[in-house]
């Protein structure tokens, strides 16, 4: 504590705080320049499986409906005939 | 005059099918190259592609809960089997689209916001939305026809659902994109967005006309099987 206050009185703690708070954003902007650009932006590689899956999923619930009801309506036409063809004899 | 007037419909219904069959197809292979040349989105960059698609989905959900409503309210007051019909159908189609929508959405929200799934008022109610649905469906598959009335005023608590869905990005806070951002779309975004929109709509109503030949064709099949109990008892 009393080593703190001697620091305060002979003004180098002040002095080192100002010069902290000047050179902070000397050293951001220094380390924004010194930044290498990503070629790429990060997010357009995370963001193309998600773009795919979504139309993935789509295609795919689109055809098992599809195919699902195109069996449906194959037995469906299979079972009249053979009703018909019962009604019929 | 009146003979081109009368040529669309002596092609007959087979040539409308086929011509919307082959769009559909062509449109959907179409689709993704479309969405690839669409503008990236500045502030979530291209995940915000999954919109053209997420949003006709949820369009299609909502557009088919109402049709099963209208079909349901039609069985229900007026004992019609083609309502019955009606709503049985666009009834799986709202859960095929529904579980779309909350398949891409999640996708989407995983880029976007970090997390696939926040309890939020319009995930929520649409989460709802569909599982209504899909109590519709389970009810008319496992049911059988004592289901059909108990089923058909599911379908209108479904219909009281999508304007709350709609309307909740407005009511309540939410991390949900609100419906007023399609007006605000750029002109390549708006064209990319109204395509794909009209390309699932088409898509919808030719799933609409299979599955109701599917239905028509059951209809006619417990026709036939009374007529053939009959048959043999005579």
């Amino acid at each position: 504590m009393t080593t703190l206050k001697k620091l305060f009185r002979s003004g180098l703690l002040p002095a080192s705080a100002l010069a902290l708070s000047l050179l902070a954003p000397l050293s951001a902007l220094a380390a924004d320049e010194y930044q290498p650009v990503p070629d790429k932006d990060p997010t357009t590689i995370a963001a193309n499986p998600f773009i795919a899956g979504a139309y993935g999923f789509i295609w795919v619930a689109l055809l098992v409906y599809v195919i699902s009801v195109a069996r449906g309506l194959g037995r469906a036409n299979a079972e009249i005939a053979e009703l018909k063809r019962k009604l019929g004899s | 005059m009146a003979n081109q007037a009368a040529t669309p419909s002596s092609r007959g219904p087979g040539a409308v099918w086929m011509a919307a069959v082959v769009l559909c197809i062509l449109g959907f292979a179409y689709l993704p190259q479309m969405v690839v040349q669409a503008p990236i989105e500045r502030t979530m960059g291209p995940v915000q592609k999954i919109f053209y698609y997420h949003v006709p989905c949820a369009w299609l959900l909502m557009l088919s809960t109402f049709v099963c409503a209208g079909g349901s309210i039609a069985y229900l007051f007026k004992g019609s089997m083609r309502g019955d019909r009606v709503a049985r159908v666009s009834a799986e189609l709202a859960v095929l689209f529904g579980i779309c929508t909350l398949v891409t959405g999640p996708l989407w929200g995983r880029v976007a916001w970090g997390v696939y799934w926040q309890w939020d008022a319009r995930l929520t109610s649409s989460l709802l939305l569909w599982l209504v649905m899909v109590a519709y469906v389970m009810a008319r598959r496992f049911g059988g026809p004592a289901s059909r009335k108990l089923a058909a005023a599911l379908a209108l608590f479904a219909a009281a659902d999508v304007p709350l869905v709609y309307l909740s990005v407005h009511i309540w806070r939410t991390i949900h994109p609100k419906t007023t951002v399609v007006p605000t779309l750029g002109k390549e975004m708006m064209g990319v967005f109204f395509t794909s929109l009209g390309m699932f709509t088409l898509l919808w109503v030719v799933l609409f006309v299979l599955r109701g030949h599917l239905e028509k064709a059951r209809d006619e099949l417990d026709t036939l099987a009374l007529d053939v109990e009959d048959h043999l008892e005579a």
